[in-house]
């Protein structure tokens, strides 16, 4: 739980908050086609899920954020380049979205899906 | 970025097929035309995070495709549009670089086997280029490139049925995908909130239409994309050492068992702006020195040599300074406000950088003096922008920045700019006031490691308490204190503290509740509505109330603030 004191009260936002967000930002990052489970790599399979908050772990360091996000990424694209993109996309999303500081944000490639096609 | 291609002949084969030769060019074209629109690009950018790169990235791939198919003698469309692919896919930047990257992959797919480009096959390689980008994402957003790839091949389609000539196709392609571009605020809220057009959809409507304006015989000038970087060159050019501008050197070393570290750190010392990387077998080497030989000569000892460059960086500053017609050089780190009698600090590309704002001229000097390679000049009543704060960040040559706001009205500015610089760490201490920032800076040391310095300015910037003293521009009552319009008033740490008619009389009371005896120095700094004389006796009068505190008198400089006080 992420508490923000104001003199006007106190503000919570749950992780699963945070994860619900970060996962939204991932899933419209450029080259990312699912999200995975951090352990069951056999869960690939059903990466598009309705659990909103599948891929993505949310912790805090201290008083920072710390999400570790889980991810397929298509084949054919620059990894490292898709990675930064998220990266930034989730960190932006939190953020703007809570007011909250985001410390890290950690990308996690778990898999590479090729398309039919190619 | 060069013109030269456009030198070149119109493409050798007719309108109704391109050979691969003649696709390289056409491609180059889209490359200039991006070139020279990049920075306007990169201002629409708002979606997904509005870091203003998008131009810059889709120029980076698009650069790095051309590179790669440059040396490619083949009239086979296929193989070099696949290679166009391959260099836009290792070159590829950002969200849109890798998107246009899809987009390459797509069209190269399409056209794999086939040695020209005919009207259909354009067709089809647009339709697999979006639907291959289309396949990239699991939610595409509509109002994005996306948008405009997809309907950029739809037009393809429908003018491949009546024309065969493939400047009218192109023609159409470009019509549609600007007529999709100007919907896209339709389609995605954000954009029309921001009201600007997609900026990756811009991107790619700009490659489109270089390659269209090519084929229809006109020359792209590349001249005002000088112009337009110029402002960054200024910083890259600006003079690293006293002996002058010296040579940038390049070159990999080929041998075996080569240790990158021994290298990197003998090449250190040969001179500035070094960047070694590699393997065992291979080492890019970047250096500036005054003596070229020196690195080559130590490199050749370890083994084989290929790519040398060597640019006489004094020329191309001479040159650079012609072009723009004026003689000054340009000023390192904008050292906005400081004066020039103080040299500014040397640092490396690995040291840590200290960018600070500070509210008047002799506030910067202080910074200065005390390190600081960036200056932002700005205070409670003109907060500089998070652009202002980017610009002074980015021209620090450092990759590691410490960051000063000295107010807390300028805090979130300076943590937006934080992290819009992404080239560089940056770390922003919470300052909130001028003497926070002085009394921040005192720990500094920029061969540190970031962290632990940044710890320590963030500790020392609470060992200073802060007096303000102002003239009211309105009537409150805050803390219990009455204040009337135009009278002098004290705050303490930001605390209105103390509010009366006599200047002298509220320094007094301020300064009593400040550190009430316990402190060692006390600091008055002066503003630009206060002779010297003046602010010298006040000092005095202050120094026989307190017999055991030193005190310093400077010029401040500052807009509104009578005395900012310093107690430590």
């Amino acid at each position: 739980m992420t508490t923000n004191e104001t003199p006007r009260g106190s503000i919570e936002i749950s992780p699963s908050v945070i994860a619900t967000l970060a996962s939204h930002a991932a899933l419209q990052t450029y080259g990312v086609v699912g999200m995975a489970s951090p352990n069951l790599a056999s869960d690939i399979a059903a990466s598009l899920t309705r659990d909103p908050n599948r891929g993505i772990a949310v912790r805090l360091d201290g008083a920072h954020i710390v999400i570790d996000v889980y991810v397929i990424i298509t084949h054919g694209t620059r990894i490292a380049s898709v990675a930064n993109s998220l990266i930034n996309s989730v960190r932006y999303a939190v953020e703007q979205a809570t007011g909250l500081s985001v410390g890290q944000v950690n990308v996690r490639v778990q898999g590479l899906r090729v398309s039919k096609t190619e | 970025m060069t013109a030269k291609a456009h030198n070149a002949a119109p493409p050798p084969s007719g309108p109704t097929a391109c050979d691969g030769q003649a696709f390289k060019r056409l491609v180059q074209a889209g490359r200039d035309w991006l070139d020279r629109h990049h920075a306007l690009v990169n201002q629409l950018n708002v979606f997904p995070v509005p870091d203003g790169d998008t131009g810059t990235n889709m120029l980076m791939t698009m650069r790095n495709a051309v590179k790669e198919v440059e040396a490619n003698p083949s009239d086979h469309i296929g193989q070099v549009a696949a290679q166009i692919a391959h260099g836009a896919m290792m070159g590829s930047r950002g969200n849109s670089g890798t998107i246009l990257s899809q987009l390459w992959q797509g069209f190269a797919h399409a056209l794999r086997d086939h040695k020209s480009l005919t009207p259909e096959l354009l067709a089809r390689g647009l339709r697999e280029a979006s639907d291959t980008a289309y396949r990239g994402v699991i939610k595409p957003v509509e109002g994005t490139i996306l948008t405009v790839a997809r309907e950029a091949a739809e037009a393809a389609q429908e003018s491949a049925r009546d024309t065969h000539d493939l400047v009218e196709i192109l023609r159409r392609v470009v019509l549609r995908a600007k007529d999709a571009l100007a919907r896209t605020p339709e389609m995605l809220p954000i954009l029309q909130k921001a009201g600007v057009v997609d900026s990756g959809g811009s991107g790619l409507v700009y490659i489109l239409e270089g390659m269209l304006l090519y084929l229809q015989g006109e020359q792209i000038e590349v001249e005002e994309i000088i112009a337009a970087e110029a402002r960054d060159l200024a910083t890259t050019l600006a003079p690293e050492d006293e002996l002058g501008y010296g040579y940038d050197v390049q070159f990999i070393l080929k041998g075996d068992g080569l240790d990158v570290n021994t290298v990197r750190a003998a090449i250190d010392q040969m001179g500035w702006s070094t960047l070694v990387v590699g393997s065992q077998d291979a080492i890019k080497v970047h250096v500036h020195v005054h003596d070229p030989g020196i690195p080559l000569s130590y490199a050749v000892s370890l083994g084989a040599l290929s790519d040398i460059v060597v640019e006489n960086m004094q020329e191309q500053f001479q040159d650079y300074v012609r072009e723009r017609g004026t003689a000054e050089p340009p000023a390192k780190a904008q050292p906005a406000g400081a004066q020039a009698e103080i040299p500014p600090i040397e640092l490396d590309s690995d040291d840590i950088g200290v960018v600070t704002v500070a509210s008047g001229e002799g506030l910067a000097r202080v910074f200065r003096q005390l390190g600081a390679a960036g200056l932002v000049m700005g205070g409670q009543t003109n907060n500089p922008s998070t652009q202002e704060i980017l610009d002074a960040i980015q021209h620090v040559p450092t990759e590691k920045i410490i960051l000063l706001p000295n107010n807390k009205n300028i805090i979130l500015a300076a943590e937006q700019a934080a992290r819009l610089a992404t080239d560089q760490t940056v770390v922003v201490i919470p300052t909130r006031s001028m003497p926070q920032g002085i009394s921040a800076l005192l720990p500094y040391d920029p061969k540190g490691d970031l962290e632990t310095v940044a710890e320590a300015m963030l500790q020392a910037k609470d060992n200073v308490v802060t007096g303000e003293i102002t003239t009211a521009t309105r009537s409150v009552e805050l803390n219990g204190v009455q204040v009337a319009s135009g009278q002098i008033i004290g705050l303490v740490d930001g605390t209105l503290a103390v509010a009366g008619d006599n200047l002298s009389s509220v320094l007094r009371s301020t300064l009593e509740q400040m550190c009430s005896h316990t402190c060692e120095l006390i600091t008055l700094y002066f503003g630009n509505g206060i002779r010297e004389a003046e602010a010298r006796q006040v000092t005095d009068s202050l120094s026989a109330l307190y017999p055991d505190q030193e005190f310093e008198v400077v010029y401040g400089g500052q807009a509104h603030y009578h005395y900012i006080l310093s107690a430590e």
